[in-house]
């Protein structure tokens, strides 16, 4: 069979001279194997449970076995003396003598420490975790499990120092966001660069987690700066689970979650509504029994959401023989949205398939499809109306019929029902490469990938929804193309002379093009309401025409590497990078490293620690990464035109951008410190990184004074230090046969200032951060609320701007001012007027920093930032007998965030909105009240300006997972022809402590010099699972 | 070591022959624009230029036209689903209208022709002219609003090219604008235009003397005012439409019959979409956020016979928040409007018209004492509204002020949402006269303090918050807060 395969293959993908050698090969291998002794035997782990999979090798040769599903094995071995070699992943590997033995049963012991697991550092290159010289965090597949995560983000969470993750789950599909090591840019795009298998990305949404074999987090300079240009802001290497030698290995797994929101926030019913309007000093509040605008109480986030289900299936198939193995998965996802007929369907496939016809030759591929459909509903936009929504507006009429907008506000529930925006994506990758061993030290790979990405989208507003009289209808298609193509050849060079000096080391060049092509057709009046091709309907040319662009890149890099017993380590990195959207003189840029690590635990003078100290190395290095990330052509001036037409003439126009042609990388600087210890030995290791980051040449989307013509521009200006420091601990708490208990905690600490800025000015980003030199990107600017005035004559200060208490007599009228002291202040009173207009009884009292009577921008300050000081997780895994608990608590802590959904809420500046309860209770009401609430009645701006009212702690404990599973016995497993099976029961976002009064602290802010801000769209769910896992 | 050499020669023999080819590889450019080099070439480029530009003076208009000339006049008052920026006088920083980036992203346009058009070969210099005459007043007519709304302003009169310049200006006095941009600009404009032009939709010289009336209206100086509206009138090309063809002038200004309109704006929402204002104005699938004020709704219930009143507010919407002025009349079977739905809406922006003209000039007859002249004039209009009206007679009118002011009112009835209201009451100084009492009414009806108009200062818009953000030499207009 195997033969058969192997000649089926080579004839398919190589030609000529080749594939004549590579049959010869295919000769020698199989020819080659003529038995002498046999043995048989068992593996087994210290529990005595037999151990499948296990690889023993006859050191020095190729001839090898796997233990079967039993831990049997059974091999010929050429000689007594031989000596065979059994290693698993996880275990400690052992060597054996035979000698005359025919049966020989070994009990493999786990290890203790990861230290001998490999991490990848890219371009074929990989070393021993204690080989490494940069900072580098890793997430097993195991991990991976323990999570139960929905992407890549669910993934990471929690499992590495300085990674911080925001988790945005609650809309179906919903990525968050993953920033290593501060925000060290100004300018969107700050996410890390994803290797895939070795295929560069910005990002990873068509992963199924379940296909990750390992994740490494690149964070430091020296192990990123391979990847240049685009590595500013880390590298995550992802390595797909290939498959190994050995029996078919059939994997199934079935979930179904529920979820629901987490923290419901409290909405004004009709009663509040009722009590709100007569605050308002509304005299006549209508009764008409048949007004739609009167007559409800609805609870709005209960009409407009459901529970959300989640339904999985995964399956998998991994194996192979000596000369190929594949891992082939398939997932189905059917997911129904918090929102109401919010929808989501994904099928994710993935082949990989190695062939290894010789030991100088590899050749493999990965074919990846995917499909996914979904009602675009956009959770956002419903979940903020059906807050504004006031509870006593009807969403039906009495017969039956939907109400239309009622004062303005849209009817959520008919449009949620009705109207149609559907969105069916195909991808499709293809990578294919090749490996050759030119000779022995040297390994020559090349690759090449395409990507395919074809979104379809569907949009039709039928007319039942139109208050168009007549009704009419309106939709369109878009439809859009994205194509990429990347290349790599490089040279991988491993060299140990003299059994103590290695060497290693890479260089090679690269290539890609991406480009995109989209079409937009606009269509109304459609003949028919189920068909919603452009034929039904009438072409609208203002919504019609198609669209694209494109962006290259070529690179070459080099690494090299040396190494002197695995006690003296060093490495130095250089990378060239040229991109398209440069200016034409500073196209190329160039990121250099040099790295280096010093095992003491190694040397003679620590001999006397390796009782308890059986790991300590010291790391430093620096390097120069890069960033690109920017819009396609915003190195030139460009003329646009399709959308400018004037009397029946399309007008050219120049584009709102101006292009900077002298636009260049984003060059950031880092050193990194770090310390890796293992004690007791590999019972506990630690790892403590600090580094500090500068970042210059920041690319920024800069405003440019409108009066230019220009709104902004792509600039290459000022720059930001981050510094930093890491810790994370993992350890072996307790074990015993029936009792294992690993913990790990992480943690982190940032802080990012803002060295340099363009002509040394400070800006104000939006209309609420300032960035300044010597501030912190995220610095809220704001005005600082004292609290409201009691009285019309509590707007009374000194001379010194302190403020004055007023009297009042027996009847209540006004006597005098007392000052602080106590005595009677007859001196000038000063009074303040915010937008013209003097403050009054239940107004907000601003603090006046600039001391003179008018309430205006000078006044802002900067009152908190929106970063946390410190952030981590808390893992922990319980395993009693065939129990398994595990459990992640995550924390960020001393950030504020700008509770704007709450702001706009209270503002009252919408006739319709209704205010918080919070806000319509505590409200000032009379003269006399003390309250940070002002009055109902006062519907000024300057009561509702940016201020610190609406500034909050955001941190948070959280309890994001747990789960406990159940392995089920292999004797019980066995009578059903299974090799192992688990069930499991678990939940996300179980429990979290916080002072945040919004939906939840966590959400991601796409601006980063406008991040913190809370408008109110995303309500967290919690969710609770069972799931199945079976292997055959 | 061998492996070492042999991959030092390997890559460096693929870096000598993949480095050259690499610079070609990246010089990407756009696929559905054109860079600057490859403009202003030729005719073509000429008149996709202007209509750019043109596009410019649309985008203006398209969101900000209600707002600015009527939203915070007598003609409206809050309606349901609205604001209350406008209609109580709380404009804010980042109030609807407050942002001036439309009016300089055309400058800028007007700019960048005024500097190309003059280069570009094989074009007869004639038609260049021409071109460059409407840039010029287009530029006259920006900087004219601009000063309206927010007084002082920076001045750009050339293109912005290089970022290693400053993008940053101080503001310019009104004073200064006016004597150094805005009159010499419509000076430039009437040398170089071509006089047959009669185009509705483009600026001619006929739109070029009716903004320096207009101009020196702003500026009190009558003897200007009567220059420039007389030898409006010598191009003997306008006349008053007929009673029953007014809304032509708003459906059809290039309707043959129409000899009125001296510059209208064109709109076509197969070309545009559909126009911001009909969200102010009311569409079929949206409600004015403003509702028609008691004064003119109850005069035009008196007054019949005057055939705009049915023709500017829907009477059939009691709710008096649609406004079918500028809509083709298309009526369901009931006999209603049915108006056009947000994305079909289209609004042909009349910016200049005869009628505009004869009342500014009476106005300026009656500031020279010649209360006979102005009321000939006032006739005009408004007998050609409403046939049935008596004549007025000099007499009428017991002062100058009290004339000025039914000249006024005629002018606020023969323009509701035309943007001419709000000026008339910034330039005759009436603003606080005419609002403070309306708004401390609106005051108390609504439960808040009636503090009237409050500070004279407000009359000026605040500046948007993104563009004192985007320029750190210009701040807020006081006494606007943030």
């Amino acid at each position: 069979m195997k033969g058969n395969l192997l000649s089926f293959v080579v004839p398919f993908y190589v030609k000529g001279p080749t594939r004549v050698l590579l049959l010869l090969l295919q000769l020698l291998i199989t020819g080659s194997v003529i038995a002498q002794t046999t043995i048989t035997g068992t593996v087994k782990n210290a529990k005595g449970t037999p151990l499948p999979g296990v690889s023993i090798v006859v050191k020095g040769t190729q001839i090898g076995t796997h233990t079967d599903d039993k831990g049997a094995w059974s091999m010929a071995v050429p000689s007594t003396t031989s000596v065979l070699v059994f290693s698993s992943v996880g275990f400690i590997s052992n060597e054996i003598r035979p000698g005359n033995r025919t049966q020989i049963d070994v009990t493999m012991t786990e290890k203790n420490s990861d230290l001998d697991d490999v991490v990848v550092i890219g371009y074929g290159q990989a070393v021993k975790k204690r080989d490494g010289t940069g900072a580098i965090s890793t997430v097993s597949a195991k991990q991976i499990e323990e999570r139960q995560p929905m992407n890549l983000v669910d993934a990471i969470q929690g499992n590495a120092a300085g990674v911080f993750i925001t988790n945005d789950a609650g809309e179906p599909g919903a990525e968050g966001t993953i920033r290593i090591r501060g925000n060290g840019t100004f300018s969107g795009g700050n996410g890390p660069l994803y290797v895939i298998d070795g295929v560069l990305r910005d990002d990873a949404t068509n992963l199924n987690p379940n296909d990750i074999q390992s994740i490494e987090i690149l964070k430091d300079a020296a192990s990123a700066s391979i990847y240049g240009s685009r590595s500013a802001n880390g590298v995550i290497i992802i390595t797909t689970k290939r498959g190994a030698e050995g029996k078919t290995q059939i994997g199934v797994r079935l979930s179904r979650v529920a979820g629901k929101i987490s923290h419901k926030l409290d909405q004004p019913n009709a009663e509040d509504v009722r009590l709100y309007k007569r605050l308002s000093g509304e005299t006549a509040i209508p009764t008409d029994s048949l007004n739609p605008a009167y007559n409800s109480d609805n609870d709005n986030i209960d009409i407009l959401t459901q529970t959300p289900i989640r339904d999985q299936v995964d399956f998998s198939a991994s194996g192979g023989s000596k000369n190929i193995t594949y891992y082939s998965s398939l997932m189905y996802r059917n997911e129904k949205g918090l929102i109401l007929n919010s929808w989501n369907k994904v099928v994710n496939a993935r082949i990989n398939i190695d062939y290894k016809p010789s030991s100088r030759f590899k050749y493999g591929n990965q074919l990846i499809f995917g499909f996914k459909k979904n009602n675009n509903i956009n959770e956002g936009r419903t979940i903020t109306e059906a807050m504004r929504r006031p509870a006593n507006f009807a969403y039906y009429l009495p017969d039956g019929s939907f109400t239309g907008f009622v004062s303005g506000r849209p009817n959520t529930l008919a449009w949620l029902l009705y109207n149609k925006d559907e969105t069916e994506t195909y991808n499709a990758s293809m990578y294919n490469y090749i490996n050759y061993n030119i000779t022995k030290d040297l390994l020559f790979t090349t690759n090449v990938n395409f990507e395919l990405e074809a979104p379809h989208n569907v949009k039709f507003t039928p007319k039942i929804l139109s208050n168009s009289t007549p009704a009419s209808n309106t939709g369109s298609e878009n439809f859009k193309q994205k194509f990429n193509w990347a290349y790599q050849a490089f040279l991988n060079y491993n060299k140990t002379i003299a059994g103590d000096h290695a060497i290693t080391a890479v260089a090679g060049f690269s290539a890609e093009r991406s480009t995109l092509r989209t079409s937009d057709i606009g269509s109304l009046n459609y003949v028919n309401e189920n068909i919603f091709t452009s034929n039904s309907g009438t072409l609208d040319p203002s919504r019609t025409r198609t669209d694209g662009e494109a962006s290259a890149l070529a690179s070459f890099f080099g690494r090299a590497g040396y190494s002197y017993k695995g006690r003296y380590l060093v490495t130095a990195t250089l990378r060239r990078d040229g991109s398209s959207r440069f200016g034409k003189e500073n196209r190329w840029g160039y990121f250099p490293a040099v790295a280096a690590a010093w095992r003491v635990s190694d040397e003679k003078f620590m001999l006397w620690s390796t009782t308890w100290v059986s790991d300590l190395k010291i790391r430093a290095n620096y390097g120069v990464l890069g960033r690109e990330k920017i819009p396609n052509y915003a190195n030139l001036q460009r003329y646009t035109f399709g959308s400018n037409f004037y009397n029946g003439e399309s007008g050219v126009v120049l584009t709102n951008s101006f292009g900077n042609n002298y636009l260049a990388w984003e060059n950031a600087e880092q050193f990194n410190g770090g310390i890796d210890l293992g004690l007791l030995n590999g019972r506990i290791n630690i790892t403590a990184d600090y580094y500090l980051k500068t970042t210059r040449d920041l690319l920024y989307e800069r405003p440019l004074p409108v009066e230019t013509g220009f709104a902004n521009a792509q600039v290459n200006v000022g720059s930001i230090k981050n510094k930093g420091f890491e810790f994370t601990v993992n350890a072996t708490v307790y074990r015993t046969k029936n009792i294992d208990w690993t913990a790990g905690f992480n943690i982190a600490f940032e802080n990012s200032r803002i060295l340099e800025l363009n002509n040394h000015e400070p800006f104000v980003a939006g209309d609420k951060w300032m960035v300044a030199e010597g501030g912190m990107v995220g610095d809220f600017y704001i005005y600082r609320a004292l609290g409201v005035y009691a009285y019309n004559e509590s707007n009374a200060w000194d001379e010194n701007w302190e403020q004055l208490t007023p009297n009042f007599d027996a009847n209540g009228a006004f006597t005098n001012y007392t000052s602080a002291d106590g005595k009677t202040y007859n001196g000038k009173v000063n009074r303040t007027y915010a937008n013209g207009i003097l403050q009054k009884g239940g107004d907000v009292i601003y603090d006046n920093i600039v001391k003179d009577s008018v309430i205006d921008a000078s006044d802002r300050m900067v009152a908190g930032n929106a970063q946390p000081k410190f952030y981590g997780g808390f893992i922990n895994n319980i395993r009693y007998k065939r129990f398994t608990l595990s459990f992640l608590f995550t924390y960020t802590w001393g950030n504020k965030i700008y509770n704007n959904m709450a702001r706009t809420l209270d503002d009252m500046g919408t006739s319709t909105i209704v205010p918080r309860k919070v806000q319509l209770y505590n409200s000032w009401k009379k003269p006399g009240d003390i309250t940070m609430y002002p009055a109902v009645a006062n519907k000024k701006g300057p009561n509702f300006l940016a201020s610190t009212r609406y500034l909050e702690d955001g941190s948070y404990v959280r309890l994001a997972s747990a789960r406990l599973t159940y392995d089920l016995d292999k004797k019980w497993a066995a009578k059903a022809r299974m090799q192992g099976a688990q069930l499991y029961v678990f939940g996300t976002n179980l429990f979290t402590w916080t002072k945040y009064t919004g939906w939840d602290p966590e959400f991601s802010s796409t601006n980063i010099l406008q991040s913190g801000e809370d408008s109110g769209k995303y309500p967290k769910r919690r969710e609770i699972g069972v799931g199945l896992n079976v292997n055959f | 070591m061998q492996g070492m050499k042999t991959l030092s020669i390997i890559s460096l023999l693929i870096i000598s022959t993949i480095l050259p080819g690499c610079n070609k590889f990246l010089d990407e450019q756009p696929v559905s624009e054109i860079t600057t080099d490859n403009f202003w070439k030729n005719a073509n480029d000429l008149n996709t230029g202007m209509a750019g530009v043109y596009d410019g003076i649309q985008n203006m208009f398209s969101d900000d036209f209600v707002f600015w000339g009527d939203a915070r006049t007598d003609n409206f008052k809050i309606g349901g689903n609205g604001h209350r920026d406008y209609p109580y006088n709380e404009l804010t920083s980042t109030s609807a209208g407050a942002d001036w980036a439309p009016v300089y992203t055309a400058i800028g346009r007007i700019n960048t022709a005024i500097k190309y058009i003059p280069n570009i070969p094989n074009v007869e210099a004639k038609v260049l002219n021409n071109k460059l005459a409407q840039c010029y007043a287009m530029r006259a007519y920006c900087y004219f609003w601009l000063v309206r709304l927010w007084g002082d302003v920076p001045v750009w009169k050339e293109p912005y090219e290089d970022l290693a310049k400053s993008p940053y200006r101080e503001k310019t006095p009104v004073n200064t604008i006016f004597a150094e941009t805005i009159i010499p600009d419509l000076e430039m404009a009437l040398q170089l235009v071509d006089a047959t032009n009669a185009n509705v939709f483009q600026v001619t010289n006929g739109g070029m003397y009716a903004m320096l009336t207009d101009v020196y209206m702003w500026q009190k100086n009558y003897d200007k005012v009567l220059e420039y509206a007389d030898k409006l009138t010598g191009l003997n090309r306008y006349s008053l439409i007929a009673t029953a063809n007014w809304k032509l002038l708003f459906t059809d200004p290039a309707n043959t019959s129409n000899k009125e309109s001296i510059w209208s704006l064109n709109w076509n929402w197969k070309e545009d979409g559909g126009v911001g204002i009909c969200e102010q104005i009311g569409a079929g699938n949206t409600s004015s956020d403003f509702t028609a004020e008691d004064k003119l709704w109850d005069y035009w219930l008196v007054n019949t016979t005057d055939v705009r009143g049915k023709q500017t507010f829907d009477y059939n919407v009691t709710n008096r928040d649609k406004f079918l002025k500028f809509y083709p009349v298309t009526l369901a079977a009931n006999g209603t409007q049915v108006y056009p739905s947000t994305d079909q809406a289209e609004v042909k922006f009349p910016l200049y018209r005869l009628a505009d003209i004869l009342l500014l000039k009476a106005e300026a007859l009656n500031k020279k004492a010649d209360p006979a002249g102005a009321v000939t004039l006032l006739n005009q209009v408004r007998k050609r509204a409403n046939p049935a009206a008596v004549d007025f007679k000099p007499a009428d009118f017991a002062s100058g002020k009290a004339l000025e002011d039914t000249i006024l009112f005629e002018r606020q009835l023969e323009f509701v949402l035309e943007a001419k209201r709000w000026f008339d009451l910034e330039r005759t100084n009436k603003v606080i006269e005419v609002m403070d009492p309306i708004l401390s009414q609106r005051q108390r009806l609504s439960g808040t303090p009636p503090v009237g108009f409050g500070d004279p200062r407000k009359i000026l818009w605040p500046i948007h918050r993104n563009n004192l953000n985007a320029n750190p030499l210009i701040s807020q207009n006081p006494p606007y807060a943030d």
